[in-house]
């Protein structure tokens, strides 16, 4: 198993985000997607695994190893990569300066087949700051996908997206996890996208796993159906 | 509205049809020129002035380009590169030149030190605590308990056994002889800057600066790299600070002051932040507005008046400014040259 979420728990102050929360992610060529009604506690969950929050309880296994208190900087190391729900780029670098700093680190020398898959070329020696926020969000991608990680965990990447940019988006990880045999986490509200191209969905609501399952599972699931999808469904 | 840009593209050297490599050569190579062109010793004290400001705010501009950190109390290191100097070479007993680097290593090693527990502080946490650093070592130079060393507020006569490069003590109160070690020392810190700046370091550093927590996410400590910095910047300050020995042959306490820290600070705000010329001319320009304007007896005030008109009218510096418009001034005036012709 690449990633066990075995019965996390976040609290922030008096509000509990996550609930005793358990998930498994399989490895290799998947792409895993986690949906919910805004509040759902899925920022959350993908805080918890990167390493930025720490759980209140529970542990979080990846590869069969404990990283419950991991720092996000091992886990970098060791084939996790994130992007951000918010755009987190380096506005003042070039796209070619920030992804070759991010290669360096990590001994990557295959950027050009980042370039080549983020459809990057035209902006290389641009100010990330100063390209479109599409680019922008593309470039947030690149930055997760150096270092050839074996599991990419992206919080709405669409967000922000017109919903070609989204799918266009949505294509290209497809592809990547795909080729590459890497497992992708994917937090999402294009509904539509997320079960045209997800292998296996999990569902959130109120900080509680409702289900996991295929596309085809999760929309017959009462359950879901009665939390998020709604009966037009 | 006016407002204070710290970009983050690396240092620049200057820009310019010649080589950049061929065209910072001359400049070094005619520098030594200097006291052979000024016949008054006067106008090369100020120079000297002028650029031991501008290397202490070299260290700050660098400081605050790469790290975004703003060291306020940059005097702290200018005082102890000072103090060191003058305490290794009379309670020590070594001769100029191995006290001078050894006064530069202790302020590196305590630059780290501080370093070490700062800068990991917020922004404002940061600038005061280096701003009440310096005031903590003023009142240790001065406490009666440490008189034996530190000649308490009387300060220290600087006087050290044998030669610095063939000069004695009391030669580098001559400001011709001083010149080319601190136009050395000025262009030395320059390059290094420079290349520190352009270096995978500098890089690192200013992408710390622009997101630290996705650089975090990208695999990177952020601590050892903004640590560095630190240390790199109050080198450049023990460095000042020993060459601020030489050339008064006198420490006081009044190095660690709080004057001493702002009057670096304003420089490299003045010259700009983003060049490595910048903060350098800044000390120059800001040397001789102390002393122009103190000779109407109103220093503090004129000076005031004219930093606060060179921020809001030029707010990315001097000689970034100045770089943007003489080329077009030159053009124009050229173009009418040859109308008129």
């Amino acid at each position: 198993m690449m990633l066990n979420v075995d019965n996390v728990s976040v609290r922030y102050g008096a509000v509990m985000a996550l609930s005793g929360v358990s998930i498994e992610v399989s490895g290799g060529g998947c792409l895993h997607s986690i949906i919910g009604p805004n509040g759902a506690g899925k920022s959350t969950l993908m805080d918890a695994i990167v390493g930025k929050r720490k759980p209140t309880s529970g542990r979080i296994l990846y590869r069969g190893e404990d990283i419950t208190r991991k720092s996000e900087i091992w886990r970098r190391h060791n084939g996790m990569s994130r992007s951000f729900q918010r755009t987190s780029i380096f506005p003042g670098l070039t796209v070619r300066e920030q992804l070759e700093l991010v290669a360096h680190k990590l001994g990557d020398k295959r950027v050009d087949d980042v370039v080549e898959v983020m459809d990057l070329g035209d902006v290389l020696d641009v100010p990330a700051g100063q390209t479109a926020y599409g680019v922008q969000r593309r470039v947030d991608v690149a930055l997760g996908l150096i270092g050839n990680p074996t599991l990419l965990l992206l919080d709405e990447p669409g967000a922000g997206l017109s919903a070609e940019e989204t799918a266009g988006l949505f294509d290209h990880l497809r592809m990547l996890v795909r080729e590459r045999r890497m497992q992708a986490v994917v937090v999402e509200h294009d509904v539509d996208a997320v079960f045209r191209l997800s292998d296996v969905i999990s569902v959130l609501d109120l900080g509680k796993h409702v289900a996991t399952g295929t596309p085809k599972e999760i929309r017959a699931n009462p359950a879901v159906i009665a939390a998020y999808l709604g009966s037009e469904q | 509205m006016t407002e204070l840009t710290i970009s983050s593209q690396p240092l620049r050297a200057g820009s310019g049809r010649l080589p950049r490599v061929a065209l910072a050569l001359a400049v070094f190579a005619l520098g030594f020129a200097v006291p052979a062109l000024l016949d008054q010793g006067y106008l090369l004290s100020i120079l000297n002035k002028g650029l031991l400001l501008g290397i202490l705010a070299l260290g700050i501009a660098f400081l605050m380009h790469q790290c975004g950190l703003v060291l306020f109390g940059i005097a702290s290191f200018y005082g102890v590169g000072a103090y060191g100097f003058a305490i290794l070479t009379e309670t020590g007993g070594l001769p100029g030149l191995p006290a001078a680097i050894l006064a530069i290593a202790l302020c590196g090693a305590f630059s780290f030190l501080v370093g070490a527990v700062i800068v990991r502080t917020r922004p404002l946490a940061f600038m005061m605590i280096t701003l009440a650093l310096g005031e903590l070592l003023r009142h240790l130079t001065s406490i009666p308990e440490l008189r034996g060393i530190t000649h308490g507020v009387d300060g220290m006569i600087v006087n050290f056994q044998g030669t610095i490069l063939g000069y004695e003590v009391f030669d580098f109160l001559d400001p011709a002889v001083f010149w080319p070690f601190v136009w050395t020392a000025a262009c030395g810190t320059g390059l290094m800057m420079w290349l520190v700046a352009n270096s995978m370091v500098g890089r690192t550093l200013r992408a710390i600066k622009e997101n630290e927590e996705r650089m975090r996410f990208c695999g990177f400590g952020t601590y050892l790299p903004r640590l560095l910095a630190f240390s790199l910047a109050g080198s450049i300050a023990g460095i000042a600070g020993v060459l601020q020995a030489l050339a008064s042959g006198f420490v006081s306490p009044e190095l660690f002051g709080l004057v001493t820290s702002t009057n670096a600070l304003l420089a490299a705000i003045t010259g700009g932040l983003a060049s490595i010329a910048g903060p350098v001319l800044g000390g120059v320009a800001f040397a001789a507005a102390l002393d122009e304007f103190g000779a109407l007896g109103y220093s503090q005030l004129f000076t005031g008046i004219a930093v606060v008109v060179v921020i809001v009218a030029m707010p990315r510096g001097l000689v970034v400014t100045l770089g943007t418009i003489l080329p077009g001034l030159l053009a124009r005036f050229a173009g009418k040259g040859r109308d008129d012709a």
